[in-house]
């Protein structure tokens, strides 16, 4: 983990950034649901309400992100970014939080309103953000 | 004709899959780990996707190794990995509290690769931790109805890691001549 983040606790950081998450939110509604979560799949803060669904999220998005990253070694593109599903239904973006080294990600799900451009911009300007709070010293 | 067979490698957090699948693919596998920020599991790191490695046997065939994350909370994961699988090597962690029950609750998980495909057990840890003994396994799979090769092994020793996988293809040729012969 990045310095910073790493001098905060899993709480500190949960109450950093639910702000963040719940403004997603309130700002895009086909957003259903935001989570940052540990790279390892633990779920730090989550702008919904089902724990158990939370959990299940964290630890896909743990294993994507690693599937993902492992990906781009392997093919030598560089530095990994971020990830994106489409289904029918929705979509799905995983970002890493800037910054904290890969131990902190963020994943977005939104329903199939939500337009490909909008949604991007939404989650790297939100992950932009938690990358700061994470590593502010205070 | 040279074929290619999919290997899976499970068992509990620390038991050695990573270092198992490393011992014998060497450099060239792929690793998904991240910081380990489980209190409860004392390594620095855990794999949360998978492992893979590859062998390639004197016949030209490969053996295409996959390891699983050891947590229950990757339990998808197992399902997708096991698909299109032949065998299943299970590690058993003895220094770990309840080591019949890891192996109870892998092979209860991954039942229809038990089922269907040919399964043997690595037993870590047992110079430090003798019990179970390997006899207490052999009874443990007996009352499940079931008749695995288990064997003591430190996966950090190359030659422990292919002894597991030697025996595991033997198991799935003897599987498909008996086929070949019934059939």
């Amino acid at each position: 983990m990045a310095e910073g983040s790493m001098r905060l606790s899993r709480e500190a950081m949960a109450q950093r950034f639910t702000s963040p998450l719940q403004a997603l939110q309130r700002e895009h509604p086909s957003v259903i649901a935001a989570q940052v979560c540990t790279s390892d799949g633990f779920v730090v803060s989550q702008a919904h309400s089902n724990e158990e669904a939370g959990r299940r999220l964290a630890a896909m998005v743990s294993s994507l992100h690693a599937v993902g990253a492992a990906m781009v070694e392997e093919l030598a593109l560089g530095d990994y970014g971020h990830l994106s599903v489409e289904a029918s239904l929705g979509k799905c973006m995983l970002f890493a939080v800037p910054g904290t080294n890969g131990s902190l990600l963020l994943a977005a799900i939104a329903d199939d309103s939500m337009l490909w451009g909008q949604f991007l911009t939404a989650c790297r300007t939100l992950s932009d953000t938690l990358g700061v709070l994470a590593t502010r010293s205070e | 004709m040279a074929e290619e067979h999919k290997i899976i490698f499970t068992g509990s957090v620390g038991a050695g899959k990573t270092t198992a699948i490393a011992a014998v693919a060497g450099k060239n596998m792929v690793r998904t780990e991240a910081v380990n920020t489980d209190t409860r599991v004392a390594k620095a790191t855990t794999t949360v996707g998978f492992d893979y490695g590859e062998i390639g046997l004197p016949d030209g065939s490969v053996l295409r190794l996959y390891g699983t994350p050891g947590q229950r909370r990757f339990a998808f994961l197992w399902r997708i990995l096991a698909r299109g699988a032949l065998g299943l090597v299970v590690l058993v962690d003895n220094s770990r509290p309840d080591p019949l029950g890891d192996l109870a609750m892998y092979l209860e998980n991954f039942a229809d690769l038990v089922k269907t495909g040919a399964v043997v057990v690595g037993v870590g840890r047992t110079e430090t931790h003798p019990e179970p003994s390997l006899d207490a396994y052999y009874r443990f799979l007996e009352s499940r109805q079931l008749m695995l090769p288990v064997f003591a092994v430190d996966v950090r020793e190359q030659e422990h890691v292919l002894m597991m996988l030697d025996v595991l293809l033997n198991m799935l040729e003897l599987a498909g001549d008996e086929e070949a012969h019934h059939g």
